[in-house]
């Protein structure tokens, strides 16, 4: 018979966007659909303090007066926002009343500037930036203030989108994804902005160009965007930056292990603004840095039992520091693969607190053709943490500061090869190969 | 008379609900025509195909030989995504491979399962392979009367499985699949079952529901006797002496 676990390679990942927007006679059915779903699958509803009948009795009537797909899609979603979990949503819809209007304006393609932002408190900074970028060009840095943004002002644009998402679960993660699509619109366009870079103001059109990375698929996600990154820097230190868990990341991943073994002294993996992917493969990478028999990343609870994120050793395994960068961006199988290092000891962790959005999570297609994500399962870290809500607390705080930023620092990612260096000068001795 | 009458249905009744679980599991052994068919079957081969609530499609290719021989090959696709995961024994050691956890010994219920779940002819050793075995009583499966029997082996690994009183085919079966991978509990439901050859009788669908996903495995080919070199069922190197 075929292995069941092996079909379990579950999708944990965070949508871009959470709220949706509707259809007509097929959405009731829809409706159904998910309340049923949720009725019979969701492993703890009553520990949740939901009581689900009562939201039926609620949305159910509302959904009957419903006059569009658009009006039936804000229910459903209203309808799942009382879970107050991740990993339920449905897919391609639009986001909240008040910021349409700003999406429809703003986040209008896929070409961008060649450089990432974050928020600080109220403010919009240039957090990395590509070198051979036009932005990097026209002299933008690290640090570098965005002021404006296609002629708007960024502080009423923050406002606006705080205030759509206050409330939301895990609306940080949203927020700095909705910003962050700001600064995006259809490729071999300009960007215009008012940036501050140091002492100066400066208005700039910024050349917005086909972003690094191939396209792919997964499941029934819209098609995405995949990157890969790796080297090794300076001091010996390898880094690794993915964006999605994918198979193609565990081929790249085993051959960049095989390549550091004996060239570094230490490894970085970025899983800063990596929503997730495919949950197995946090097991599947651990494989190259876990050398203990019977270890584990944690395990997903339901009640049809309890699948554990199990750890198989895979030679040759990479037994030198690890540190795992993570940010309010990391989310779902990035943080089951960050705690259960931690839990572990395997892996120090730098950056921010993470999402709080590990769920494992199915999806399925609904009558109308959207595509519903429910999660089946509740995680629980090796050291009995719940990171749903909580997030992964990094060992070391190290996200970008004002100051990081006038320094022109990535302050996690200097953390980490400072943690490695020290490390490697206490040890004293290089590390033996397998 | 009456007296007589009533006597004869009671003892009816009481030979109804008296059945062995001896009885009842020799019954499934002969409706499954397994001892018959060892005698002719020393290799088998089956084809068929998987399809998940999940969006995942596959197929699977398995072959079995004498001496606990077998060798299963899973292909699953889904948008964006193609996995092959190997399993097999070579009749004492048993392994798994796939390109995600990489390869691997089977051990304890893990191995014994799946033994067990891809030895077809099973049911003609059943006293053996299940020392503790209880009959639990009748109960409605899709609104027929079933038999409810439990079996378990002598390393721990239980089933509770679900015979039709008609045919005396296995049509529910539930287990715990315990291992390495965790513990989940395992309902599959069998039908449509087909002599494949020489009396065996094989459910050519089964659907199978763990943790709220389920899965639906269709037979599509089966063939007996086929010469299957034993360096098919080889464990890799790679596992040697692990």
């Amino acid at each position: 018979m075929v292995k069941l676990s092996f079909l379990f390679s579950l999708v944990v990942w965070v949508g871009v966007t959470p709220v949706f927007s509707g259809t007509t006679a097929k959405d009731l059915e829809s409706f159904q659909m998910v309340w049923d779903t949720i009725n019979e699958k969701h492993w703890d509803l009553e520990g949740l303090g939901v009581d689900w009948q009562e939201v039926y009795k609620t949305y159910k009537p509302k959904a009957d007066q419903a006059e569009s797909r658009d009006e039936i899609r804000k229910l459903i979603g209203a309808m799942l926002a009382e879970l107050g979990q991740s990993h339920f949503q449905i897919l391609e819809n639009e986001a909240f009343d008040d910021l349409e209007v700003l999406n429809s304006q703003l986040a209008t393609g896929k070409g961008e500037p060649g450089f990432k932002v974050d928020l600080i408190g109220d403010r919009l900074f240039i957090v990395s930036i590509e070198t051979n970028s036009d932005a990097a060009r026209q002299g933008l840095k690290i640090g570098s203030e965005i002021l404006e943004l296609k002629g708007k002002k960024i502080t009423a644009l923050i406002e606006k989108v705080k205030k759509a998402y206050a409330g939301a679960a895990h609306a940080e993660f949203y927020i700095n994804r909705t910003m962050g699509s700001y600064i995006k619109g259809p490729i071999d366009t300009s960007l215009p902005v008012k940036v501050r870079v140091q002492e100066s103001t400066r208005e700039l059109e910024l050349a917005l160009a086909q972003p690094k990375g191939t396209y792919k698929e997964l499941f029934n996600f819209p098609p995405f965007l995949y990157d890969y990154q790796s080297e090794i820097m300076k001091d010996r230190i390898g880094y690794i930056s993915f964006n999605v868990f994918l198979m193609d990341a565990k081929t790249s991943f085993d051959k960049d292990i095989k390549r550091f073994m004996n060239s570094t002294e230490g490894l970085i993996i970025d899983l800063r603004d990596n929503p997730g992917g495919l949950g197995m493969l946090a097991s599947s990478l651990a494989n190259r840095l876990v050398s203990a028999k019977g270890q584990k990343l944690g395990q997903m609870i339901n009640s049809g039992g309890t699948l554990f994120f199990a750890i198989f050793p895979q030679k040759p395994i990479y037994e030198k520091p690890v540190a795992v960068l993570i940010n309010q961006g990391s989310a779902s199988t990035s943080e089951i693969f960050a705690a259960g290092l931690q839990d572990l000891n395997r892996a120090r962790v730098f950056g921010t607190t993470s999402a709080g959005a590990a769920l494992p999570s199915v999806i399925t297609t609904l009558p109308n053709g959207d595509r519903f994500q429910y999660a089946i399962a509740d995680y629980i870290s090796t050291k009995g943490r719940h990171l749903e809500g909580h997030g992964v607390a990094p060992d070391e705080v190290s996200g970008h500061t004002l100051e990081s930023l006038k320094r022109q620092e990535d302050a996690a990612l200097k953390a980490a090869v400072d943690w490695i260096k020290n490390q490697n000068l206490v040890s004293g001795a290089k590390h033996e190969s397998l | 008379m009456k007296v007589y009458k009533v006597l004869a249905l009671l003892l009816t009744g009481i030979l109804c609900f008296g059945q062995t679980v001896e009885e009842i599991m020799d019954k499934v052994e002969s409706a499954s025509g397994a001892k018959a068919a060892a005698k002719h079957i020393q290799s088998m081969m089956i084809k068929g195909s998987v399809d998940s609530s999940m969006g995942m499609q596959g197929s699977f290719d398995m072959l079995s030989k004498d001496g606990g021989k077998m060798l299963l090959t899973t292909k699953i696709k889904a948008q964006g995504m193609e996995l092959e995961q190997v399993q097999a024994c070579d009749g004492t050691d048993c392994y798994s491979k796939d390109p995600m956890m990489g390869a691997r010994l089977l051990e304890g219920q893990e191995k014994e399962l799946f033994m067990l779940q891809n030895d077809y002819l099973q049911s003609k050793d059943w006293r053996t392979i299940y020392p503790v075995r209880k009959y639990e009583g009748e109960e409605e499966l899709d609104g027929n009367k079933v038999y409810k029997v439990y079996l378990e082996t002598k390393d721990g690994t239980a089933f509770t499985n679900y015979i039709d009183p008609k045919t005396h085919f296995v049509v529910k079966a539930e287990f715990k699949m315990k291992g390495p991978m965790g513990e989940l509990v395992v309902s599959s439901k069998l039908m449509d079952y087909k002599d494949v050859s020489h009396g065996l009788m094989l459910p050519m669908k089964i659907e199978t529901t763990t943790m709220g996903q389920s899965m639906s495995m269709s037979m599509d080919e089966v063939k007996v006797n086929l010469e299957i070199p034993d360096s098919k069922f080889t464990i890799p190197a790679e596992l040697k002496g692990s």
